[in-house]
């Protein structure tokens, strides 16, 4: 009952598009979304995110599982950079008491 | 041997500097930070250099894990540079943070790890192994930008460089998935072979790529236009974290560049690619010159300093040549010898208890302390590229790489903004020994820094006497990309 639905299932064109959306949303959000420093780390996120659904893509499309691999290290480095991040921004909130993007102002520039 | 052992086998010094670093953590949080590992630390890296040195492989390259790793001339001359710095960083450090009072065991695993992602990064011949150095690098540096806890600016510096590092990251590897879209490889010189028989259509994906990777890495390294966050962090960051930024993550950035752009018979750099080097590099040169010169504090000139640095280092890549390579080789070494001995000086200024962060503190200087400014003198004249100093050489070197190259307009920037950076150079030359000021300074300089800037007092005047021994040793690792 498929086989007039070749349509339906999403090319490697398809995925790309999606990624190419997700990093420009994520490039966005660090440049425009300038409110509070969470909304960039999760803008980095996305980038990240948006990286790996391109290797995973192009990893099925080249039925070649070294771009697996890579995504594999790249979530445990996202994990690795969060847990960072988030304990840089706990400093910086004990000692200014925010987090809004406008704060980060001590050093001109 | 399997490939396995062989892998391990040339990986060996960054191996023990990580299991060392592991130790030392332990070590650290099971004496509630009381133990000293200062020693253990210095020891650690002075193997890892032996040990590097004794394995060096500089006849023909050898590559493990499957071509994930190389060690030929390249990454073995690299690699010594980094253990340098490092170990130089180490010394610069102690006495300050003692002095503030912010010493912390961590200082010294993080010190570590991140060289262990620099030594990964010089040895990379895969985009993985590249991507995992320089997390492993920038993930430890991050950490140490925020290492005073207690001080605003340092933890902003740590939020800004954050920031701006992840979102680089980012770039290089939505860069690295799009080469590994159109190729189907991540290793180099599958890469390289891959580019060869391409259509069109796929080579202007993979220079897409390829353009995006080396923004990534142009961002680390503080070109212009990515440099945005270097001025900050060089402000923010406690002196020795700054000391240590400028003078070891560099290295380890433009050898991957290097390696990328001329590995494989320049493949990368033929595609064109080597055009977003070119403005990187002009970028660099003008933008670290002319923004220099309103600058009122001391760490904020340093940092101008690097990335016009940065972009004189780069004009060795871009001439893409043998003696291009060997240049910014040379180029880089000098300006770790130089550096150290600016920051030894930097970090030796102090009046009242307080570190000397302003340039108007320093009038008088020479009155006050006649021996470290006449030392200070010829390591801002050697920046400067003033003859006979080492410094000289080292722009001299990359110009004529340039000039033979064919790359006139940028060895003629690079000759211009010389002479502009000559002139904040000895503005602050003029500051130090002839304006009059009251501030005293603190005595005795420790022992390190005496030390640190004796030794690069001397290798800078005396580079004249002997040019050739390095420039030697810089020609036998460049000539491993171009056999």
């Amino acid at each position: 009952m498929f086989e007039n639905a070749h349509w339906f299932f999403p090319s490697l064109t398809h995925y790309l598009v999606v990624a190419a959306l997700l990093f420009t949303l994520g490039a966005f959000g660090l440049f425009v979304g300038r409110k509070n420093i969470i909304v960039l780390l999760m803008a980095i996120e996305l980038i990240l995110l948006a990286v790996n659904i391109n290797l995973v893509a192009f990893s099925a499309a080249l039925e070649d599982a070294v771009g697996q691999v890579l995504v594999m290290f790249i979530l445990t480095v996202a994990a690795a950079e969060a847990a960072i991040g988030l304990a840089i921004l706990v400093v910086f909130f004990r000692l200014r008491g925010s987090i809004e993007v406008q704060d980060v102002d001590s050093l001109k520039g | 041997m399997s490939e396995t052992l062989r892998g391990l086998y040339l990986l060996q010094p960054t191996l023990f500097i990580a299991g060392a670093a592991m130790l030392l953590l332990v070590v650290g949080a099971f004496s509630n930070g009381k133990r000293d590992l200062r020693l253990p630390a210095l020891m650690t890296l002075l193997v890892a250099f032996l040990l590097q040195i004794l394995s060096a492989e500089f006849s023909t390259p050898v590559t493990g894990f499957g071509g994930l790793i190389i060690r030929d001339g390249l990454s073995d001359y690299g690699a010594a540079l980094l253990l340098v710095g490092l170990f130089v960083s180490l010394l610069l450090a102690d006495p300050w943070f003692r002095r503030e009072g912010i010493l912390r065991f961590e200082w010294y695993p993080l010190v570590l790890l991140s060289g262990v992602g620099m030594l990964l990064l010089v040895s990379a011949h895969n985009f993985m192994t590249l991507y995992i150095g320089l997390e492993l690098q920038s993930l430890a540096l991050y950490v140490l930008a925020t290492f005073h806890i207690r001080d605003l600016s340092s933890a902003e510096s740590g939020v800004k460089y954050f920031i701006l590092g992840s979102l680089a990251s980012g770039i290089l590897l939505f860069g690295i998935s799009l080469v590994y879209g159109f190729s189907g490889t991540l290793d180099f010189s599958v890469l390289a072979h891959a580019i060869e028989g391409q259509e069109q259509s796929a080579v202007s994906g993979l220079i897409v790529g390829l353009t995006l990777v080396v923004i990534g890495l142009g961002f680390k390294l503080s070109a212009v236009p990515f440099h945005m966050w270097t001025p900050d962090v060089y402000e923010g960051a406690p002196t020795p974290v700054t000391a240590l930024f400028a003078i070891v993550p560099k290295v380890a950035a433009v050898i991957i560049l290097a390696r990328l752009m001329l590995g494989e018979g320049a493949i990368i750099s033929a595609l064109g690619v080597d055009r977003v080097l070119w403005a990187l590099s002009f970028l660099s040169m003008l933008w670290g010159a002319l923004a220099a010169l309103g600058q009122t504090q001391i760490k904020r000139l340093l940092a101008y300093s690097a990335i016009g640095n940065a972009g004189y280092a780069l004009m060795g890549i871009v001439a893409g040549t043998e003696d291009g390579l060997a240049a910014m080789l040379v180029y880089m070494t000098i300006y770790l010898v130089t550096t150290a001995g600016v920051f030894a000086v930097v970090l030796s200024l102090r009046s009242d208890g307080q570190a000397i962060e302003r340039l108007e503190d320093l009038k008088g200087f020479a009155q006050h302390h006649p021996l470290v400014a006449v030392l200070l003198g010829i390591f801002l004249f050697s920046l400067a590229g003033i003859p006979p100093l080492a410094g000289f050489f080292g722009k001299f070197y990359v110009f004529r790489a340039a000039l033979e190259s064919g790359e006139v307009i940028l060895a003629i920037t690079g000759a211009l903004t010389s002479v502009v950076a000559a002139f904040y150079y000895l503005r602050l030359i003029r500051l130090m020994c002839f304006d009059s000021g009251s501030v005293p300074q603190e005595r005795p300089i420790p022992a390190e820094y005496a030390g640190i800037m004796a030794v690069s007092g001397v290798l800078v005047l005396l580079f004249l006497l002997a040019p050739s021994a390095p420039v030697a040793f810089a020609q036998s690792a460049a000539a491993s990309l171009f056999p």
